[in-house]
């Protein structure tokens, strides 16, 4: 069976958020793996983030090498996952280590301020993530809700 | 009680480091479930927050839960305890979000249910529950039915609920391996659109998740008490059409099949064995086959012959002796074309019915 992505998303805010608005069942995830190196290696944190969800969803705490063997690995069950990065620097780095999909999503920032071009909302080194991740030919896109428009406009200019 | 079960996982979770306490509060301060059972009961002061005891108001959607205390000489009490508060409210909130997609799912079955009482259309119980669901009744609808060999996960299927191009969709699992949708069609779609439409539907349920399914479309209907129509095409597809898995079969590809079978078989039979048992000897499966491959090629001799790898000449002496058993005018005429349809459908019924051992 393969595994398939669901939604990948940054989200500083990591799960809570992301089941908050009930991504998982929009997109009909059955894994939720967050990558997020600075917790990857705590089982006590992982199991406190596992109880967001009931079994049989399964949630994953990952640094970016782990996520990548993890998404290569055969599996004999159906794998939907919602990926969520920690940041633009984690997405680039496993973009950069070969994880592929076609858009991540942003959530719209919390004030709603509207954003003419990305300096008004991210800094330099965000930006240059960003374009990073734009060159591998995967698109970028705000969207805070399910039921939100998919604004990629920001991101083409 | 919903949050108390839900807790009881904390606990379990907590009780594996025994760094922590954790307990649940009601809105009096009293302790009502707690990793430590010797607390049940104790009162606690929550404005009392210290550094190694955290208390915090568990308020989901608007509605307070009480309180959640966590205590330990940690130096990360206070990130782990804000992260046993996100994970109790977050999955508070999943379960509340569980409970009311299942109560909109059950009344999607109620409603099906009735649609479905051919004996019994209760219209006003049905203007009720769509009244409830917030569906809107004069929408155009079409059958989608879904066989799953290897069995629907019920958890996933109530998520359907939820995709964003299903706000006016119906459906119901009627067994483990059958699923029925009433989709509805948009108002401006023009007939001939029609099936793209419903092909790409089927294509976003695939990726979404439906995959090793098979999808049986009906017909459209614009009347509450027709859907159970669009519904029976969809079974009258899995009863005589053959089909295969991830490919949508369409029920207006075959009207004319479906019109052929509704003709009393012993009707056409009492009129046309006379001639067949006179001929003696006709090969009924090279009949039926021959029949067939003119109604696909719309009665084209020439193309029939070269896909059934038959001279013309040959197919035509076929014909010729069809005429003269059946004395109906396969080649020069319309009525003899159907006629030689509806023959050739009731041979191979009851060739069918003599397979599987039934009286003909």
């Amino acid at each position: 069976m393969s595994t398939t992505i669901k939604l990948a998303r940054v989200d500083q805010r990591l799960l809570h958020a992301t089941v908050a608005l009930n991504w998982n069942q929009f997109v009909n995830a059955n894994y939720a793996v967050i990558v997020d190196p600075s917790y990857s290696n705590d089982p006590f944190i992982t199991r406190v983030m596992q109880l967001c969800l009931p079994e049989p969803m399964k949630v994953k705490i990952f640094s970016v090498e782990e996520f990548i063997a993890f998404i290569n690995k055969e599996s004999t069950a159906k794998r939907n996952l919602m990926v969520i990065f920690k940041n633009l620097d984690t997405a680039k780095e496993a973009v950069e280590a070969g994880f592929k999909t076609s858009e991540i999503q942003i959530p719209y920032p919390a004030s709603r301020i509207v954003i003419k071009k990305l300096s008004d909302f991210f800094n330099e080194e965000e930006i240059r993530c960003i374009r990073f991740i734009q060159k591998k030919g995967i698109k970028l896109f705000f969207q805070t809700a399910p039921l939100d428009n998919k604004e990629y406009s920001v991101f083409t200019k | 009680m919903m949050l108390v079960e839900i807790f009881k996982e904390f606990i379990r979770v907590v009780q594996e480091n025994q760094k922590y306490t954790i307990g649940l509060l009601n809105q009096d301060g009293y302790v009502i479930s707690c990793s430590k059972e010797e607390y049940i009961g104790c009162h606690f002061d929550i404005k009392d927050s210290r550094a190694n005891n955290m208390f915090y108001k568990i308020r989901v959607k608007n509605q307070d839960y009480g309180y959640i205390w966590v205590s330990g000489d940690d130096e990360n009490l206070k990130m782990i305890s804000r992260l046993l508060l996100d994970s109790l409210k977050t999955r508070l909130m999943y379960e509340i979000n569980t409970k009311s997609l299942k109560q909109k799912v059950t009344k999607d079955d109620e409603l099906i249910k009735y649609l479905l009482n051919a004996g019994h259309f209760d219209l006003n119980h049905i203007l009720d529950l769509i009244g409830q669901l917030g569906v809107d009744k004069s929408k155009t609808r079409v059958a989608v039915y879904i066989i799953n060999n290897k069995g629907f996960n019920a958890e996933e299927i109530m998520r359907l609920k939820l995709r964003p191009d299903s706000k006016e969709l119906i459906y119901s699992l009627l067994d483990n391996n059958r699923l029925l949708l009433f989709k509805d069609i948009p108002g401006d779609l023009e007939n001939a659109e029609v099936k793209k439409y419903y092909r790409k539907y089927i294509r976003n349920l695939q990726d979404w998740g439906l995959q090793g399914c098979s999808y049986l479309v009906g017909s459209m209907q614009n009347k509450l008490k027709r859907y159970i129509v669009s519904y029976q095409n969809c079974l009258w597809l899995e009863k005589n059409i053959p089909f295969s898995i991830d490919e949508p079969l369409f029920f207006t590809d075959y009207l004319f099949e479906y019109f052929i079978s509704k003709v009393q078989l012993d009707d056409v039979r009492n009129i046309f064995d006379f001639y067949k048992d006179r001929s003696k000897g006709i090969d009924i499966d090279e009949f039926t086959t021959i029949a067939n491959q003119l109604f696909m090629n719309d009665y084209n001799i020439t193309q029939t012959a070269d896909d059934l790898f038959l001279h013309k000449n040959t197919l035509i002496y076929k014909l010729k002796k069809y005429e003269e058993i059946f004395n109906i005018d396969i080649r020069g005429s319309f009525q003899g074309k159907v006629l030689l349809a509806l023959i050739a459908n009731t041979l191979r019924e009851y060739q069918r019915q003599k397979q599987v051992g039934e009286k003909v």
